[in-house]
Formats: C-alpha cells, structure tokens, sequence
C-alpha cells in the first residue's frame, strides 16, 4: 500500500544543472597555480552600493572583494592637522575553504593593517584635516593572502577615487610568484616565494612591497620589475572601470 | 605613536640628517652607526631557551617554550609578542593589543618560516617551540630588537634529544596476533581513552639521556637577521638605527630580512611616501652590506 503524501511537492526523479549563456568575464574562479604565474585581468565594476560615498567590486582569479567608502567624514576630537585613513577587511564565513568561524577567522587585524600600508602613500591626507576616510572591504571568496593584497588594492583604490576624493596617483596592487626553492630531504623546499606589490603606474612609484619566501636580490628586483610591468594593464583596467562608472552616472 | 615631534624640532632633525657633506644625528653618531647592542644568554632559566638583547635604550626578553605536537598539528613555531605599558607609556590598552598583534605577525610572517623544524619522529611528532617576546622599554628600532632577542633565543635553545626505538611496521603485524593481550591495553591506555582509533601509528621514541640529554638547535647560526632603512624625506639617504625622535622625524622605513647566505627572506615597508622603483635595487644592495657586517659580528659573539 503506497502513502502518498499531499502535504509536500515532489520533486522530479532526475534534475541537471541550468545552463546559463556565459555573457561577461565574471564567473567561476580561476586560480593562477604556475610559478611565474600573474594573475589574469580582473573585473572590476563600480557604484554598486547605494549607500557609501563611493563603491567598487573586483573579481581576479579567485579573489571576490566587495569595496565601500566613507568620506571624507567629521571625526570625533581630538583632531588631527592630517586626515585619518580607517580600513577594515572582512572575511565572510564562505569566502576559504574550510569555513571560517565569524568573529574569530573573519577580522584579521594583520591583513587590514598591510592593506592601510599599501593605500597610504596614494592619498592626500594633509588635504583632510578633523576628517577621516573610511573604508570597508568585504571578502568574498579568497584562497590565497598574496593574491588578496593585491586585489583588495586595486578595489580599494576604485572604490575611493568613486568617491571623489583625490589621490595622487592610482594605486593598483600586483602579485608576483617565484621558484620554489630545491626540496631538502625528509621536508618540504623553501617555500615558493611572493612578492605583493602596490605600484603608482603613474607615478612609477611602488607604495608598499611585502615579500615572503626565499630569493636572491637580483630575483627579488625582477620581480619588483616584472610586478611593475604587469601593474600597467592593470591600471587600465582600473582607469576604464572608473570612466564607464562615471559615464553611468551621468558625469 | 612615539614621541610628539613640533614642525622645527621635525625640521632640525631631518636637515641635519639630510646634510650633503657634514650629516649630523641628535646623538652625534654616523649615519651608518648603530646603539651598542648587549646580548646575554640564559636570562630565563626555566625556559627551554632565552635571552634578553638591549640595543640603546630598547630592550627586549626572549624565551623558548618546546612543546611537543599533535599528530596532524603543524609544527611551525607560535610567535607572541607582549608589549609592555612601560614600553609606550601614552597608548592606551587596545593600541597596546593592536601593536603587539602586528609585531607578531611580523615575525610570524619573515622569521618564522627559516627556523628549522625538529623531528622526533620524522613526518609524525615535532617538537613545536613557542616564542615569547617581550618588549620592556623602547627607544627606537623595536623590530630589529626582537628579531636579535629572538634569533639569540634559539642560539641558546637546547632541544632534548630523542630517538625512535620501533619502526612500526613488524610491531603492527605482532599486535594484530595479540590484539586481546597487554599490548593493546598498554596502547589504548597511552592514547589517552580519546578512542576513534587516532593512535600514534605504532611508532615510539624515548629521550637519548647521552651527555646532558639536550643539543643545541640545528641552523641556529643561519637564522634571518633584520635591516630596517630608514629613509628621510626628500632625500636619497638613508640612516640606520633610529633614536625614538628621529623615528618619529621620518616615518617612512624599509625592513628586509635577510638569511645568512645574503638572499632576501622577508620585506615590509612603512609610511606614507612609497619609494620610486628605480631606488630599490641600491637600497637592497646597502641593506645586504649592512647584513653581512651584522651576520659576522655576531657570530663573533657567539663563538666567544
């Protein structure tokens, strides 16, 4: 005797995937895993939060970094003759894998400070006296610190200059990946090494290099060089999101 | 967050560091001169290994804890850094917390990676050191003082030594046959009752009492010392070793680490002016100079 149960809705006995039409460049992770590898173009769109001063989203590889900006805003005394730059980075729960817990894994206070370090230089804050500038990254999906830096960079920097608020130059940040070094026996090798840099194209200025791993002086500077070189196209990008956010908006 | 500098006193700092011909500092030294360093050995006599390190009027205490890793547990070494009030007498608790959080993971993330790791049984149990940093009083240059207090640290660090007596293989077979005997019992036993059959994969090992039971670490001479380039603005110089008013005169600095092979094993800046590309590669060369005097002078004292 079969029971046949009124209360729920069957669902199908087979059932695929939807198709979708892939239209734009935005879509699944592609996580550069070469050495030597640099990361692919990214996309990067403004104004897409209402409410803040100034916004941008940037996919590259498989970083997904939501930007928004705040300022510059009246800040409580005691003031300053110089203008203040408030940045915090969040990790949503979903961005790593394994999970990471709120609260405890998504605030990471290291992170925020490194990224505030790769900003600074670009920003007039002298213009900015009482004031402060404040700037809210959220993570969506990241696997990788290097290739975070560098990408939260360049949103970031979109996400000001929608905002209106002057800089020096564009400030985009790049990653660039080493050798591994030779394997010693029982253990690993030397760990792969990276550097992330935040280069002013414009200005041929770097803002901040942070390197880790094990290399030679003269690899460190070629891929300080190479870094530089691939931060160009990079500020294309950068400069033709700006313009067609502009263009949207009517400006 | 150091001291609070006015517009001359800035002023007067910086044209005197900035001099073409005749540079001058506040306390007469070379633009290259570094504060005495003092090293001593062995402060923490509990510790698995320690030392204090005063460089001018900084000063910082080191101690190494071994602990003994879990299976599966990574065997990279903690890192903690404690900033004390007396260090920054005018920030409040939470800058404090701030401070100590970024200084960690500033050695977390340059030095770390070169400390050897020390096997007990390869592949399967390590012994985990835990550094301890703590920062006394500060007069300038905290980071190169903890990364000296803690590389002197490991130089006085003594590992127990230890050896595997069952290879596991034979003795798996062997407690199969007797899986309802003492052996069993004795494992479970020694797993601590946790159960889910996590064991210890049937591999022991004991400590080798030869001598005084301990050695010191392996590498230790090798270990990352640090450079920090303090760049003054509108300038092409740099100085080595800031005072505190000096620090806070010019802002901008370059920390690179290096190994003692001369290779780069870690770079950070800080500040706000960036650095022209075209800088770098002569500030990488004078830093690597300036390590290399670093390496030998100190290995001069630790042989003697």
């Amino acid at each position: 005797m079969s029971t046949f149960d009124r209360r729920r809705i069957q669902a199908p006995e087979s059932s695929s995937a939807p198709a979708y039409q892939q239209e734009n460049d935005a879509g699944p992770s592609r996580a550069p895993t070469a050495p030597g590898d640099i990361s692919d173009h990214p996309v990067l769109k403004t104004g897409l939060i209402n409410q803040a001063n100034g916004s941008a989203y940037i996919e590259s590889g498989s970083v997904k970094i939501a930007c928004s900006v705040y300022g510059p805003r009246p800040k409580a005394p005691p003031f300053t003759p110089r203008g203040s730059l408030n940045l915090e980075l969040k990790f949503a729960p979903f961005a790593s894998h394994p999970r990471r817990a709120p609260m405890r894994d998504t605030e990471p206070a290291a992170l925020s400070a490194l990224l505030t370090q790769l900003i600074l230089p670009s920003l007039h804050l002298h213009l900015l006296p009482k004031s402060s500038v404040d700037v809210f990254l959220m993570v969506l999906e990241s696997d990788d610190v290097s290739d975070l830096l560098g990408a939260a960079h360049t949103v970031a920097t979109a996400a000001i200059a929608d905002a209106g608020i002057a800089m020096s130059g564009l400030g985009v940040g790049t990653v660039v990946r080493g050798q591994e070094g030779e394997a010693e026996e029982g253990g690993k090798g030397a760990p792969a090494s990276s550097v992330t840099l935040g280069v002013l194209p414009a200005l041929n200025k770097v803002t901040n290099v942070w390197m880790t791993g094990v290399q030679d002086i003269d690899a460190v500077c070629d891929m300080i060089d190479q870094g530089v070189v691939s931060a160009k196209a990079t500020h294309t990008v950068l400069a033709q999101a700006l313009l067609e956010g502009a263009e949207q908006r009517g400006l | 967050m150091s001291t609070a500098v006015s517009p001359s006193e800035r002023s007067y700092i910086i044209t005197g560091l900035a001099h073409p011909t005749h540079p001058t500092r506040l306390d007469g030294r070379g633009l290259h001169q570094s504060r005495p360093i003092f090293i001593s050995y062995g402060d923490a006599p509990q510790a698995s290994g320690s030392a204090r390190v005063t460089l001018g009027g900084t000063e910082v205490l080191a101690g190494i804890r071994l602990e003994v890793s879990e299976q599966g547990e990574s065997s990279r070494c903690r890192v903690e850094v404690d900033v004390t009030p007396q260090a920054y007498p005018t920030l409040a608790p939470s800058a404090l917390t701030a401070m100590s959080t970024q200084l960690s993971s500033v050695v977390s993330d340059h030095f770390v990676p070169s400390i050897p790791s020390l096997p007990i049984v390869p592949q399967i149990k390590y012994f985990v050191p835990h550094l301890h940093l703590t920062l006394l009083s500060n007069s300038g240059n905290v980071l190169t003082t903890l990364i000296l207090a803690a590389r002197a640290a490991f130089h006085d660090l003594r590992v127990p030594k230890t050896k595997v007596i069952s290879s596991g293989a034979a003795d798996d077979v062997d407690e199969q046959k007797d899986l309802s005997g003492i052996k069993a019992a004795v494992r479970a036993g020694r797993s601590g009752g946790r159960g889910k059959g996590r064991g210890t994969s049937g591999v022991e090992w004991e400590l080798d009492l030869e001598g005084d039971g301990t050695m010191p670490m392996p590498g230790r001479e090798t270990l990352p010392v640090l450079v920090t380039l303090n760049l003054i603005p509108d300038s092409t110089t740099v100085f080595l070793d800031a005072g505190l008013q000096e620090e806070t005169a010019c802002p901008d600095r370059l920390h690179v680490f290096f190994d003692a092979g001369g290779k780069v094993c870690g770079m950070r800046m800080e500040g706000e002016a960036g650095l022209d590309v075209d800088r770098i590669r002569p500030l990488l060369k004078e830093a690597q100079g300036v390590s290399v005097e670093l390496f030998a002078s100190l290995s001069q004292i630790a042989t003697s």
